[in-house]
């Protein structure tokens, strides 16, 4: 093996299987899942944590929704929706419920503002429910996570395949290109992105998921390198089938098992990633809830009331666990080697 | 309006706009020690001694009988750039050069003008477009030689013939005349009437300057003639200063070393307090106040600074260029509220462009302004809008700088307009970007903006700037001039030009009672707040002053610093 | 003498990876809204000043002269002036790089060593309680966001405890006269990691924990090997499997993987620098960009793109080292 390659040959250690069968299906794979304990939890993780941003997500939109026929409103879903705002966005600045410490502790510097049940992760420093604002970043960080990896997913496995199947100048110029995304530190690379296009959460989807191509495109183009000279393919092409059709009806399903591990694993790292731009201060524009944004924000009140910096992190931990566990979990029943 | 532009100079300079940086040292002319020489073969200057700082040789003059010398390490929230008086335009840079460069007239305790390098108050002849000033005698610079009449010739016209950022600040100047080695003559081109602030300008040795203007400005040879002479800077790290041995005035400075290091983040700066990483800190952002009080060792000093902080709206195009919108939007939020929850105690509420100071010197109306702003009434701000005929689906646009206390302002007023049935955005805004926007005055970049505002001690700096229109000021407030779209607006800005030419101090007042009244009940500010310049200070630092235009104070007429036993 | 070959051909090779990051943030950044010229001198400066500066840094050019003025410039080792700073990039980079490369190095360190025996243990009492919990730490470095870690120990450590300093670095060989209370040359070294201590846990825990994982896995893979079987099956006993047999192979992907974490590391290192107030190349990027210092943004850059490539080429040659089987000829 030569030594240029050594970074690619490590692409497969890296996402983990590597394993003799190339063609794992989909159905093999969730059967696998079942029986491992830590994809499960991992699996429960993330169902739990859908299900608040889901809970939140209907409670804004069909709220909003419904708000705008006036018999609903009538029958005071108006004041249901300024209550709404009131969790994420409140309007009550300045009535001593700011920086409330969580139900039951008490805070060395206000002994006079004990914790209530009315809050019980307490208040930040608008005097904003902290539970509520974290139900409400859950939704962002996991739809964040996932749109980014589905853009790089995208793009890097047409990058990867295009590669790979034709070889050649296309190869070298494409994975150059790739190699050269990823010479660039991403957080750098997204925050000169974002500053160029727009300081955004939308912009930092997309500068994302772009600044994470080259791990798609790499471990696309390896699978395709080695599935290029199976023999079916080989027959395929025989037969006159075209080169598109051979790619995304044979190459990319067929490595189907490798990408769903990485895509699992990316949108944890995606979550981790977003989260620190935002607490740079490149993500969510305020008040839009978002954990970065909220651990952004406690920095200064960390002192007096540093609750407010450990919950955000926390949600993002488990959160990124959930993913970790659900990709370790895929990972482990596709590769026999490690699983026997 | 780009041609405009040409005669423009930079008015708006990066001193004036409060970038982020509480109210903390803006003093755009505060100097505090001056005097100028030739040669600069001296004695403990920086081309000189390496850690020079005379141990207690020059301390034992010292009446507080403290311990002699002492190293203080004082937390700014960020790095000096650059260190040649007549070009830095920056408040870290200010604060530390203030130390090492004095000019003719200084600040006592509080905004009063008393003479430095001056001997007795400058004379004023002709209309008040001449002021003639002496220098005192044996006034040196740190490299041993005389402050001359030239060299102040020089600090008040360099920054001018150089183009340096600065140049606005003097540039009501014709002529500077060195009429002896001693007297300098001031001529005007207008009365002038805050002229006696513009006279605590630097002043620094001409010969030294002219010899190396980069090694001058990167502190190298930086010479002045105050109480601290520059030792060492790394930019980002630290710059240090050391007592000027030979200091020609008195009282001599009891430390033997001051060291400024740069901490950003606001609780760092609080933790390194506590651990006594350093002596005293500055800076405390609201929700750390308590936190300082508890540290047992410590205490804080505080003053009000001469700041302004306000929100204000796009009076050159869209909906906010009608008082009546902008009526509505007083009535969307309590600015009183928003004040208390996110700036007090850092800063104090504030109803009109003049910090409290200026305007209790001037005993201008402030019982009748306050009676001005109108309190939260979503209703009120409803009917308003309908009225004005703003589109339902109308989104207001609120930028805000990079500031946690004016984005909060942001937000409440956003929250407000929402709450009223509208929608509003807001966008915190780097401040290459915040700026650009800002001086457009285009409707689809902004309709609200939150900002604040610093000069020296006289209601000149806190409106001509701001609302005036003249060749001078165009520019700064292109996007937001009140007169674009209103007559009310073009005659505001008449009277404040007027009133900077007014020598007589009556005739002045009432010219600025008229335009401000004018100008807070048609809403083209809301005024919000201004900052207390606030230090946190180890209890084993002595006699440690804030200072309402300088900051901070370490050796002066009222006060000298001195650190005791850890 | 292959060695030398092949880092030459190596280093050949990433000419057109360096052109590429160039071309990349030469274009992003010409993309970002706003004046630089109006940062520097506050809005509406009058025509001629901005002019002025505009000539000097070479602004009022087209793009295309600009992008290969620039690339010529590079080529004389001509990083252009900062027009935040005032001085040339090259200085401002001299000044904080080995900042931010001390702290590389030192969490690279950190990691390395409690990882490697971490792995070989988890992957030795496989489904012990060792193991398990040694997997949970990994997993959970994995999922933390570093500057959380970061604000926590400050937290704990600076503010509570009052153990570590919570700003600042301090390099190694500072002058001691710029240290305040180190008396020698020792005493700056024992505050220079002091102040190290904190950084470190925050921007290696990451990395920790990748690399145990991959440490475990690597060591499972090559216990299963056939050598390995057939030395437990003539009793070798297991600790002189691990040591003689395994440990090598086992080290090849922990290797590669640490070429790759570099990237990730310097992105990291922007928000362990933000935490802590220290002054390294992150932080100075960062500022770079807010002040659309064009130079600077290019200069730093670039540097990364270097340190980058020049960390995957020493990758590949330890690669070598530990690897007996990979030769440098170029032959498969």
């Amino acid at each position: 093996m030569n030594m240029s390659n050594a970074t690619n040959r490590t692409d497969a250690d890296e996402s983990g299987p590597e394993q003799p069968e190339a063609r794992v299906g989909l159905r093999y794979t969730l059967s696998q899942v079942k029986r491992d304990p830590t994809a499960l939890a991992g699996l429960a993780v993330i169902a739990f944590m859908t299900l608040v941003a889901f809970i939140a997500f209907v409670d804004g939109v069909l709220f909003d929704f419904l708000s705008d026929f006036t018999f609903f409103a009538n029958l005071g879903i108006e004041q249901y929706l300024l209550a709404n705002t009131f969790w994420v966005n409140p309007v009550v600045d300045g009535t001593g419920q700011i920086l409330r410490p969580p139900v039951y502790m008490t805070n060395q510097l206000y002994p006079d503002q004990p914790g209530t049940w009315a809050h019980p992760l307490g208040t930040d420093h608008r005097g904003r429910d902290v539970l509520i604002r974290l139900f409400y970043g859950t939704r962002i960080a996991i739809t964040v996570g996932i749109v980014a990896t589905g853009i790089a997913m995208v793009l890097g496995m047409l990058v990867g395949a295009v590669a790979g199947y034709y070889g050649g100048w296309i190869d070298d110029a494409l994975m150059r290109g790739s190699e050269t995304l990823y010479a660039i530190p991403f957080l750098i690379l997204v925050i000169a992105f974002m500053t160029a296009f727009g300081r955004n959460l939308t912009f930092a989807m997309i500068g994302v998921g772009i600044a994470t191509i080259p791990t798609f495109a790499r471990l696309i183009r390896s699978r395709v390198l080695s599935v290029r000279e199976e023999d079916y393919i080989e027959a395929a092409r025989a037969a006159g089938v075209r080169d598109r059709d051979i790619i995304l009806r044979h190459v990319i399903p067929n490595s189907f098992a490798p990408i769903l591990v990485q895509a699992t694993l990316q949108v944890g790292v995606n979550i981790l990633i977003i989260a620190g731009l935002s607490f740079l201060g490149y993500g969510a524009q305020p008040p839009t809830p978002s954990w970065g944004q909220m651990l952004s924000n406690s920095r200064q009140y960390m002192l007096p009331n540093p609750w407010f910096s450990i919950w955000p992190g926390i949600a993002i931990l488990i959160t990124v666990v959930g993913f970790n566990l659900i990709g370790d979990g895929l990972r482990d029943a596709l590769d026999p080697r490690i699983n026997n | 309006m780009p041609d405009e532009n040409k005669t423009f100079h930079s008015q708006l300079n990066r001193r004036r706009v409060l970038q982020g940086i509480g109210g903390a040292g803006i003093a755009g002319l505060a100097g505090c020690a001056g005097g100028s020489g030739d040669e600069t073969e001296g004695t403990g200057t920086s081309s000189g001694g390496d850690s020079s700082g005379g141990d207690s040789t020059e301390s034992e003059s010292t009446e507080g009988g403290q311990s002699s010398g002492g190293k203080l390490r004082i937390a700014l929230v960020k790095s000096p750039l650059e260190f040649d008086p007549l070009v830095l335009n920056d408040v870290p840079s200010s604060q530390v050069v203030d130390r090492v460069v004095e000019g003719l007239y200084t600040y006592d305790e509080n905004t009063g003008i008393v003479p430095l390098l001056a001997e007795g108050s400058p004379t004023v002849e002709n209309d008040g477009k001449r002021f003639t000033v002496t220098i005192k005698e044996g006034a040196t610079f740190s490299n041993g030689d005389p402050v001359t009449a030239e060299d102040v010739k020089y600090s008040y016209e360099a920054p001018v013939a150089e183009n340096t950022e600065n140049a606005s600040e003097l540039n009501m100047i014709d002529t500077v005349e060195a009429v002896d080695e001693r007297t300098v003559q001031f001529n005007l081109k207008y009365p002038y009437a805050p002229f006696k602030t513009t006279l605590t300008w630097y002043v620094v040795p001409k010969s030294v300057r002219e010899e190396d203007k980069e090694a001058f400005n990167t502190g190298n040879s930086l010479v002045g003639s105050g109480p601290f002479t520059f030792e060492e800077w790394q930019e980002g790290n630290f710059a240090r200063l050391a007592a000027n041995p030979d200091y020609w005035g008195d009282p001599k400075p009891n430390l033997d070393e001051i060291e400024f290091v740069p901490v950003e983040e606001a609780t760092t700066r609080v933790t390194t307090l506590k651990n006594g990483e350093n002596d005293i800190i500055e800076e405390i952002p609201p929700k750390q106040y308590p936190t300082v009080r508890s540290i047992q060792d410590a205490s804080i000093e505080e003053v009000p600074g001469i700041g302004y902080f306000y929100a204000a709206f796009n009076c050159n195009e869209g909906p906010t260029t009608d008082p009546k919108v902008r009526e509505a939007i007083d009535y969307a939020f309590d600015m009183d509220q928003a004040v208390s929850s996110y700036v007090e105690p850092t800063g104090v509420r504030q109803y009109s462009p003049y910090p409290l100071s200026i305007a209790e010197s001037w005993g201008f109306p402030l019982d009748e302004w306050k009676q001005i702003p109108h309190g939260k009434d979503v209703d009120q701000t409803k009917a308003l809008l309908e009225e004005a005929g703003v589109p339902d689906d109308y989104t207001f646009k609120v930028i805000v700088p990079p500031d946690d206390k004016r984005e909060q302002i942001g937000i409440t007023i956003s929250n407000g307009i929402k709450e009223a049935g509208w929608d509003a955005t807001v966008q915190r805004l780097d401040w290459g970007a915040f700026l650009d926007k800002y001086v457009s005055g285009d409707e689809s970049e902004y309709n609200i903006y939150t900002l604040g505002w610093s000069g020296t001690p006289d209601p000149d700096a806190f409106t001509y700037y701001l609302f005036g229109r003249d060749e001078n000021t165009l520019g700064v407030t292109n996007g937001t001039f009140y007169g674009n779209n209103s007559e009310a607006g073009k005659q505001v800005s008449e009277k404040f030009i007027e009133a900077r030419r007014t020598p007589e101090r009556e005739e002045r007042k009432a010219l600025y009672e008229e335009a401000t009244t004018t100008l807070l009940e048609d809403r083209v500010h809301l005024p919000a707040y201004n900052l207390k310049n606030s230090f946190g200070v180890k209890d084993y630092v002595e006699d440690f002053r804030s200072h309402p235009v300088s900051s901070f104070s370490i050796t002066s007429d009222y006060n000298n610093v001195s650190v005791g036993n850890k | 003498m292959g060695r030398l070959r092949y880092t030459i051909s190596r280093l050949l090779q990433s000419i057109p990876v360096i052109v590429g990051v160039i071309t990349i943030t030469f274009l992003l950044t010409d993309a970002i809204p706003g004046d630089p010229v109006q940062i520097m001198l506050g809005p509406s400066p009058s025509a001629q000043q901005a002019e002025a500066i505009r000539a000097k840094f070479g602004l009022d050019q087209p793009l295309h002269v600009r992008y290969f003025n620039y690339l010529f410039d590079v080529v004389r080792l001509d990083l252009g002036t900062s027009l935040y700073y005032g001085v040339p990039v090259t200085q401002k980079i001299a000044e904080r790089l080995p900042v931010t490369l001390y702290l590389l190095l030192s969490s690279f360190t950190f990691a390395l060593l409690t990882a490697v025996p971490l792995g070989i243990i988890s992957a030795k009492r496989r489904n012990k309680p060792t193991d398990h919990i040694s997997r949970v730490v990994a997993l959970f470095g994995v999922s933390t966001p570093s500057f959380w870690i970061g604000l926590m120990l400050i937290i704990v450590f600076s503010f509570w405890l009052d153990i570590f300093p919570a700003t600042n670095l301090i390099l190694p060989w500072e002058s001691p006269a710029n240290v305040d209370g180190a008396a020698n040359q020792l005493g700056v070294i024992a505050k220079s990691i002091h102040h190290l201590i904190l950084p470190t846990i925050t921007l290696g825990t990451l990395q920790m924990a990748a690399f145990t994982r991959i440490e475990r896995s690597s060591m499972l893979e090559v216990l299963g090997e056939e050598y390995v079987k057939l030395a437990r099956a003539y009793g070798v006993s297991e600790t002189k499997i691990v040591r003689k047999h395994a440990f090598r192979n086992a080290q090849l992907p922990l290797i590669t993987l640490v070429g790759l974490q570099l990237t990730g590391a310097l992105g990291g290192a922007v928000l362990t620098e933000t935490v802590f107030s220290i002054n390294g190349m992150g932080r100075l990027i960062i500022t770079a960009i807010q002040n659309q210092d064009f130079q600077l943004v290019m200069g730093t850059t670039l540097v990364f793109g270097l340190v980058f490539v020049i960390g995957v080429i020493l990758t590949d040659l330890s690669y070598a080292y530990v690897d007996p089987r990979v030769s440098f000829d170029g032959s498969e």
